[in-house]
């Protein structure tokens, strides 16, 4: 065989050898980027499952406990101050009455009904405080409403509501959970921020509604807000949190853009049913 | 492989069992038969590059989910019946196919790429028969992807055609193993489905 014919030969042998194994390096290489990226991502997905279990608990716990403090508050309503209500009635009604004569004998039952009467306030109040009769018969913007005029009357602050878009009623749950988001944000004003006024603005855009807080106090930011989600302190900004979630919601918390107030936003979608 | 592929009642089953059986008859009587009455064994292997082609793509279209990447496969699968039809107009057809087994290779390459970004983007396990199947072809593609290229002119040269034999020896068993790891993964997957379907 001639020399240039083997050369050629040999030539087009070591191109095909170099570029089979180049081109089989390249596709273990591929091959291997995707291993190692898959593992990768499946680590990744695996540490923020554990996280989002951790803030489940946190939520969970929160919850509990906030439950717990509900229980105890009603007991001890209920113990310290309708029990002497109803032991003092009774002793109005005392086997003695029918001995005395009928002047003291009215006397007393007149007060035993004037202790009832405070009994069934006191135990109205009680029940309003669990589920406001105004929210249930008239819906938010009333209950809010309702819930802003009292603050304003005790004229610690001034506080006002504008509802803007409420033709429909939500679900009763989202009215009752959004309420008591709301009374727990103001609740927290009233309490920390030391301000003059609250403001509140609902409306509904693109199938979403929203809740707007404004007030002129000390407030929080989103990052103060997530921070406080995660750590033991914040009750009720943890139940501000799992409501917001079972409303399948958003809260933001943030600064106006004048850095003269702080407002709150939450944005709840209007079709997602509610799980609770 | 057969046997295996006899076990699997998978949409694709019958497609990859069809491949393999048309490759043990092509390697043992096609190419036999193409040598005896054509004179050439390159009517056998260009008749095998159309079989494997259709075969890859419809398991491509079968195990992919999404509709947009079913019609990225169809779509593109025309622009290789273009380069036999060119290849046909301006190459004799005893000569080796190297423009159709090269598009071929740069569409299956492309098929398993598109087929890795969904099972990856969908959060699909490794170890089943899509990601192995495109590994599978990844490895046998890219290794002869110079072989085919380089056929056209070289095929007649003696070493080259020692080495065109190994090298499609050895992808095509590195091929067969993945593929038939793939078949076993999708046999399991199978198995614990219909275990989880019984308790439920």
């Amino acid at each position: 065989m001639h020399p240039l014919i083997i050369f050629a030969a040999s030539n087009v042998s070591y191109v095909l050898l170099l570029g089979t194994l180049g081109m089989l390096v390249l596709a273990v290489g591929l091959v291997a980027f995707i291993v190692f990226h898959q593992r990768k991502v499946i680590k990744y997905q695996q540490q923020l499952q554990v996280m989002e279990e951790q803030q489940q608990q946190i939520l969970l716990n929160a919850s509990i406990r906030w439950q717990e403090e509900e229980r105890q508050r009603i007991a001890a309503d209920l113990h310290d101050d309708a029990g002497p209500l109803l032991a003092t009635a009774r002793l109005y009604l005392n086997d003695n009455l029918v001995h005395q004569d009928i002047s003291t004998q009215l006397q007393s039952i007149n007060n035993a009904k004037n202790i009832i009467d405070d009994t069934i306030q006191l135990i109205r109040n009680i029940s309003h405080s669990l589920m406001p009769p105004t929210l249930k018969n008239f819906g938010l913007e009333s209950a809010v409403n309702d819930l802003f005029q009292k603050i304003s009357g005790s004229g610690a602050i001034n506080a006002n509501c504008r509802f803007h878009d409420y033709r429909e009623r939500l679900q009763p749950q989202k009215e009752l959970l959004l309420f008591r988001v709301t009374q727990e944000l103001v609740n927290n004003v009233l309490k920390h921020s030391n301000a003059s006024f609250i403001h509140i603005t609902q409306n509904i855009n693109e199938g979403n509604f929203y809740i707007r807080f404004h007030h002129d106090g000390k407030g929080i930011n989103q990052e103060d807000f997530e921070k406080m989600n995660k750590s033991s302190i914040g009750l009720g900004l943890k139940n501000i949190q799992s409501r917001i979630k079972v409303l399948d919601g958003q809260i933001k918390f943030e600064k106006d853009n004048s850095q003269t107030f702080f407002k709150v936003t939450i944005e709840i979608p209007l079709q997602n049913a509610v799980n609770a | 492989m057969l046997v295996l592929l006899k076990r699997n009642k998978q949409d694709w089953t019958p497609v990859i069992f069809f491949y393999f059986l048309y490759s043990i008859v092509s390697d043992l009587f096609l190419d036999q038969i193409s040598k005896k009455f054509l004179q050439t064994e390159i009517v056998s292997f260009r008749l095998f590059t159309i079989v494997e082609f259709i075969s890859f793509s419809i398991i491509f279209y079968k195990i992919n989910f999404s509709i947009s990447k079913k019609r990225i496969i169809l779509q593109s699968s025309s622009l290789f019946f273009l380069a036999i039809i060119i290849d046909l107009l301006t190459n004799s057809i005893e000569n080796f196919d190297s423009l159709p087994t090269g598009v071929e290779s740069i569409l299956i390459l492309f098929y398993c790429i598109l087929t890795l970004y969904e099972q990856i983007s969908t959060g699909k396990p490794l170890y089943s028969f899509p990601v192995l199947f495109a590994f599978s072809l990844i490895l046998f593609f890219a290794g002869t992807f110079f072989l085919f290229i380089l056929s056209q002119n070289n095929f007649e040269n003696e070493e080259f055609s020692n080495l065109y034999d190994y090298i499609v020896a050895i992808s095509k068993i590195l091929m067969t193993l993945l593929m038939s790891v793939g078949i076993l993964a999708s046999r399991k997957t199978e198995t614990q489905n219909n275990r989880t379907f019984q308790k439920i």
